[in-house]
């Protein structure tokens, strides 16, 4: 028995559409892609309009006039689009982009610096028996050489004897991104497996 | 309240520090004493390009969908210096550019830059970027499946992809493949960089897309904080081989300052 739920039927077709691009480019697939990119849109604007009434407007509402100010930003984006005032639109851009940087650069510092170092130099090299002193040395010679690997401005690291250290840094790095990649992989059809399942459960209701 | 938290003064100086370094490292970017390795991949971009003009057929430069108020911000401004340099490229070659884009913030950016490079060239007239600029959404799969679709139909001979890119990028990266675009791609997400490596025929790794797109811009600021960041990765070396050293003897000094 097949599902009488028309969402049920909605979600297969689509399901199916996007899935028929693995064969070539065709209608239905367009159908699909277009009808995604529209509903991504209006989804977009309807979040939009809930985020200037939810965080702006309900709050001027209750007396908090400060956050006139959000509205005069969101305006002043506008200003873009007249050829006298564009000027005007570098300000919130400016100010968006001085929060984000400021929010991001400590936590920056702290967890892409110096806690990789701390980690890195607190590791003993050797200990905890064979396999703990190979795991040991592998991960300080990876984490080592691929920094190394990322030097750009001294050309003279790169050069040499001393070039072999990016090398072994860029091998290393590699074969981590195999084993990620197989990973990824792995899920991936994981997911694909859910809309199989989906397909044969819930719509054709064959399994 | 203490002014200095414990776990928060070495922070604190390494930023201090990073500022004192950048500063100096900018100046000396000026004053042109700094030097940018050339990046294999670089040289690729050009020939991505010039396949293109062969056969007659367009050139995608995807910048990714990060935004300028992210912690991805700088992998955007590098994937906006690279798309200069293409756009660039593309007008004094003859290439058709299409750069679609994802991000409200950052597309007024993209099209002054392909403008400006376009303009250099004394190209502005074959500009058309409602067509070669499209905005497609937002939204991360809509705008994947947009790309992908406006692949398949226009076929392109190559595609360069530097920006942030998340799980959309090992779609990108299979769709250009299947339809026998050169690729070129890189990204500083770690997760992604997989994608870009097995199946671009040249991968920009992590951080190799800040240098390309200093090195391509010829900024000082940019080259400047290059530099700046490789003082430091020296020091994170000497810190780290050190540290090793002394924790393998059971003296973990160097990892108990850094906790300060």
């Amino acid at each position: 028995m097949v599902s009488m739920d028309p969402s049920i039927w909605i979600a297969a077709f689509f399901t199916i559409a996007a899935t028929s691009y693995a064969f070539r480019d065709n209608v239905v697939f367009k159908f699909a892609e277009y009808t995604f990119i529209g509903v991504a849109a209006g989804h977009q604007i309807v979040m939009g309009i809930k985020n200037i009434r939810d965080y702006g407007w309900t709050k001027i509402m209750e007396g908090q006039i400060i956050y006139v100010l959000v509205f005069v930003l969101g305006i002043m984006l506008y200003a873009r689009f007249h050829r006298e005032y564009y000027w005007m639109y570098r300000f919130p851009i400016a100010f968006l982009v001085g929060n984000g940087v400021g929010i991001s650069i400590r936590a920056a510092i702290h967890s892409d610096f110096i806690v990789q170092v701390a980690q890195t130099a607190s590791t003993p090299l050797i200990g905890g028996g064979a396999m703990g002193t190979i795991n040991a040395i592998i991960t300080f010679v990876g984490a080592v050489t691929a920094i190394f690997h990322f030097i750009f401005t001294q050309e003279n690291l790169h050069e040499g004897t001393l070039g072999y250290i990016p090398k072994i840094g860029r091998w290393l790095m590699l074969l981590a991104f195999g084993a990620s990649f197989g990973n990824t992989i792995m899920s991936r059809f994981g997911m694909y497996q859910g809309r199989i399942i989906f397909l044969l459960r819930d719509w054709l209701q064959l399994v | 309240m203490a002014i200095l938290t414990p776990g928060r003064i070495v922070p604190l100086l390494a930023l201090i520090l990073v500022w004192v370094a950048v500063y100096i490292a900018i100046n000396m970017g000026k004053e042109g004493k700094i030097k940018v390795r050339r990046i294999a991949g670089l040289d690729a971009i050009e020939e991505v390009v010039g396949r293109s003009v062969e056969m007659g057929r367009p050139v995608f430069d995807i910048i990714g969908m990060g935004t300028f108020t992210d912690s991805y911000a700088t992998q955007t401004v590098a994937g906006l210096s690279i798309l200069n340099y293409v756009a660039g490229l593309s007008a004094r070659l003859g290439a058709e550019l299409i750069a679609p884009q994802a991000k409200v913030d950052v597309m007024p950016v993209a099209i002054e830059l392909v403008r400006d490079a376009y303009n250099v060239e004394g190209k502005l007239d074959e500009l058309n970027v409602d067509e070669q600029l499209p905005y497609l959404s937002g939204t991360q799969f809509a705008w994947a499946s947009g790309i992908i679709g406006m692949a398949a139909r226009r076929r392109p001979a190559g595609n360069i992809m530097i920006g942030p890119f998340w799980a959309e990028s090992m779609m990108f990266a299979e769709t250009f493949d299947r339809i026998g675009a050169m690729q070129v791609g890189g990204t500083a997400r770690t997760y992604q960089i997989p994608f870009f490596a097995a199946l671009c025929d040249y991968c920009l790794i992590g951080e190799e897309i800040f240098a390309a797109g200093a090195y391509v811009s010829g900024d000082p600021a940019q080259i400047g904080t290059i530099a700046a960041q490789d003082w430091y990765k020296l020091a994170a070396i000497a810190l780290s081989i050190v540290g090793a050293l002394l924790s393998t003897v059971g003296v973990n000094i160097i990892a108990e300052l850094l906790s300060r």
